[in-house]
């Protein structure tokens, strides 16, 4: 074995997968002008055979000794229209250790066949038979019945692998393996390159295992997921350029001008029409806006989504009613302290807007309340902090009035100078649990959990309001007792009140109002 | 030049035209040739009437302007069934230019040139040539040039290159042409001696041709249709294979045909002694 060809069976052994052969005739057949590329696998007995077929321009007798059958010989080396340039691409079909491999090719007036033995040596053969372009057999022998399946499994896979975006509709077995060019992101830009057919896609994906690939004339370079060196983690990417090209042994791309030229490019594109592009996409209420807002916390959180200050001028956010709500006024109301977030629409969420506040909508658990995180800071949502009363309805105010007025006298004797009005709370949390009333300085506006239950300082200028609860059992049972002794309802329910907000003069209160009773009585 | 245009009405331009839309499909034409299958997919979606010259059988220039606006029109303003297959198609490419630059040095570029063309006999063309040019030949200066170029001969086309101010080398210059459509069925009568051949019922037959003048190429005619070159074509094929002209003329034809048509081009084929690739042609 001269020094050439070993070096030529070291290159071919690096290759991880010997069937990557396919993809290396593949090439051939792109690189030959071929837009149909035929693959199959026959099983014939133990017999293997693997054919590709092309349309290409085909070889001559000039091309088939000069450069097909010599060892790093390639015709297109220097031509950047090709993929292959090393003379590898034919030679690879040693690695799959084949018994014999048969050359049928046509090009201008002249069609040969190419009969290679297992060692390498070759004849050449006028071809009598209607052809067009190139056809190339390789024949292995494998007398293992499973392995002679796996071996058309595996074809299949590495087939596909690295030739589902081709140009040309390459064929498994008479199935197109065609796969549009495409990336699963939240948002997607495309970037036409200089050459017709190339361009780059960039993605915006909160995914940790987003895809990015290389590929030349749509055939796989390199492919892996998750974040890429030297691009932002939320960046994922695939770029079909005809400068790009791949290693000796094809498992790296070259990292040269083009290379490095492609980079830039999606560092640039990820940082300037990427964001624009999920700004507007967040602009649009459409079906993946949560996919969007996950995705956009990400590069939001570096600040790219609000600078420059264009951007922050695009209403990207929502607002409790759904409206349209820019970053800058967003930001700037959290500043002030002006901005709370909800769930969704609630008579919290009103009492807030109510308040004068900006009501940021932030589902929980949502890309929504990511991206709010990301550009406002972490925060809490308001139903967390408040509770906001429900006013009842006039019926209810009516009926519950005696007893809302008695309570008022009674908690007046205790120096506790309240308005008593009866309403609901909205607490989904149910953080409050059955407790009969809160305390509120303004029934309008959000109360705050922290306060709700203690007795406020009170004066006759400073009045504060107590919300009787309805739908509470203490409540619902003073009403009913109501109905027959309100004074009686008023004392226990003016008793519940206080020891509920941890007043110790609840039992004091009650003993009182059992004496007066009593005198009363007598 | 003018060309004798039939009108076909919509109903009988929908079955001339999926019949052509599957005998483009049928083939499987190379890079040498245009995108027959953007071609049958636009075809596909053409609504109306066409106009149809009777030379080649093809839809006329004006038929493809038409299909190109409605494909504007659907990336524009997208709004249906129709207009969003043909917003996925590539444009229909009437006159259009594709320069990939092979490699280059300080003075001269290494070009592989497509333009792909539709010419006023409906021959759907594209020109393929591998050029050195200077730096200043620029992408428009070369379409000025090859344009008017693309539907000669292809010696022709390589003389007037090889002449070109600018152009310093040509190592190819290949035409490959969807040339003929003949379909018996559509009342387009068949007027030239290829379509005369096949002038029986419910023949429907599709040619694509390829002339190919190259440095590196063993000369040939495998064209079962050609009819001998005449007037400056002949001329300048005396001068081929010359210190003056060292390139090699290499003619091929492919042919898409139904069962009745196939008979009839396997005769003349085997008259011929060519060896031409018959692609088989189910009726749609």
């Amino acid at each position: 074995m001269t020094l050439v060809e070993d070096a030529f069976r070291a290159v071919v052994e690096q290759f991880k997968d010997p069937l990557a052969f396919l993809r290396e005739l593949v090439q051939n057949s792109l690189d030959a002008g071929s837009t149909v590329v035929d693959v199959d696998v026959r099983l014939d007995g133990e017999l293997v055979t693997f054919e590709v077929r092309d349309t290409g321009d085909g070889m001559d007798r000039a091309v088939i000794e000069g450069k097909l059958l010599r060892m790093f010989a390639s015709d297109k080396e220097g031509d950047a229209t090709k993929i292959g340039k090393f003379g590898i691409g034919f030679k690879s079909v040693f690695a799959v250790r084949p018994e014999q491999v048969i050359v049928d090719t046509v090009r201008g007036a002249e069609a040969w066949r190419v009969v290679i033995s297992e060692q390498g040596a070759w004849e050449l053969y006028p071809l009598d038979e209607v052809l067009e372009g190139t056809r190339v057999r390789v024949l292995r022998r494998e007398p293992d019945q499973g392995a002679r399946a796996r071996l058309v499994d595996d074809s299949r896979a590495t087939v596909q692998r690295w030739c589902r975006y081709a140009d040309a509709d390459v064929r498994f077995c008479g199935a197109s393996i065609r796969t549009p060019f495409a990336l699963d992101a939240a948002v997607t830009v495309r970037v036409p390159l200089t050459a017709p057919g190339d361009e780059l896609l960039v993605g915006l994906t909160a995914a940790r295992d987003a895809p990015w690939g290389f590929y030349n004339k749509g055939l796989t370079l390199l492919e892996g997921a998750g974040p890429f060196e030297g691009l932002a983690p939320w960046v994922c990417f695939r770029v079909r350029d005809g400068a790009l090209e791949h290693t000796l042994t094809r498992d790296n791309v070259i990292h040269d001008d083009a290379y490095y030229r492609v980079m830039a490019l999606i560092d640039e594109t990820a940082r300037g029409p990427l964001i624009v592009a999920a700004l507007a996409a967040l602009e649009d209420d459409g079906p993946t806006r949560d996919a969007v807002c996950r995705a956009a916390a990400l590069p939001a959180a570096t600040g790219l989504l609000h600078r420059p200050a264009a951007r922050a001028r695009r209403p990207v956010l929502r607002d409790a009613r759904a409206r349209p709500v820019t970053i800058e006024r967003a930001r700037s109301a959290t500043r002030k302290g002006r901005a709370v977030r909800v769930t969704g629409p609630s008579a919290l969420a009103w009492a807030a807007e109510h308040d004068g506040q900006l009501v940021l909508l932030a589902p929980r658990v949502s890309g929504e309340a990511a991206l709010l995180d990301a550009l406002l800071g972490p925060g809490q949502l308001l139903h967390e902090t408040h509770v906001a009363i429900v006013p009842a309805a006039d019926k209810e105010q009516w009926q519950a009035a005696p007893l809302a007025h008695a309570t008022a006298a009674l908690l007046a004797t205790a120096g506790h100078l309240v308005d008593v009005v009866v309403g609901r709370l909205d607490d989904a949390d149910q953080g409050l649990g059955d407790v009969p009333a809160v305390f509120a300085a303004d029934p309008a506006r959000p109360v705050p959990r922290s306060t709700a239950l203690t007795v406020p300082q009170t004066s006759k200028r400073k009045r504060a309001s107590l919300v009787l609860c309805l739908d509470t059992p203490v409540v619902a049972d003073a009403l009913r007792l109501a109905e027959t002794d309100t004074w009686l309802a008023a004392c226990l329910l003016a008793r519940a009140v206080m020891a509920c907000s941890g007043d110790a003069g609840a039992e004091a209160l009650a003993a009182a109002c059992w004496r007066k009773r009593a005198e009363r009585g007598a | 030049m003018t060309d004798d245009v039939v009108q076909l009405a919509a109903s009988r331009a929908a079955r001339y035209l999926a019949r052509l839309a599957a005998a483009l499909s049928a083939s499987r034409a190379n890079a040498s040739f245009p995108d027959v299958r953007a071609a049958a997919a636009h075809l596909r979606l053409a609504a109306g009437p066409l106009a149809v010259v009777l030379t080649s059988g093809l839809p006329s220039y004006q038929a493809w302007a038409r299909m190109r606006a409605d494909w504007q029109v659907a990336r524009e303003a997208s709004v249906g069934g129709r207009a969003r297959g043909l917003v996925g198609l590539p444009a229909p490419r009437l006159g259009d230019l594709g320069v990939a630059e092979r490699s280059n040095d300080r003075r001269t570029r290494r070009l592989q040139v497509t333009l792909d063309k539709v010419a006023t006999d409906g021959r759907m063309l594209r020109l393929l040539a591998h050029l050195t040019v200077d730096r200043s030949l620029d992408d428009q200066a070369l379409l000025d040039l090859l344009f008017p170029a693309a539907d000669l001969p292809v010696e022709l086309l390589l003389v007037r290159l090889v002449a070109a101010p600018g152009v310093r080398a040509v190592e190819r210059v290949n035409i490959g042409a969807v040339d003929i459509f003949a379909d018996i069925e559509a009342d387009v009568p068949p007027v030239d001696p290829p379509r005369l051949a096949l002038a029986a019922p419910g023949a429907v037959a599709l040619s694509l041709s390829t002339a190919s003048c190259a440095l590196d190429l063993t000369p040939g005619d495998n064209d079962v249709l050609s009819v001998p070159a005449t007037g400056d074509a002949a001329a300048v094929r005396q001068r081929l294979g010359t210190a003056a002209l060292p390139h090699r003329l290499y003619l091929d034809r492919k042919l898409v045909l139904n069962a009745v048509a196939r008979p009839v081009l396997e005769q003349r084929v085997r008259a011929r002694g060519t060896r031409t690739v018959l692609y088989p042609l189910e009726a749609p």
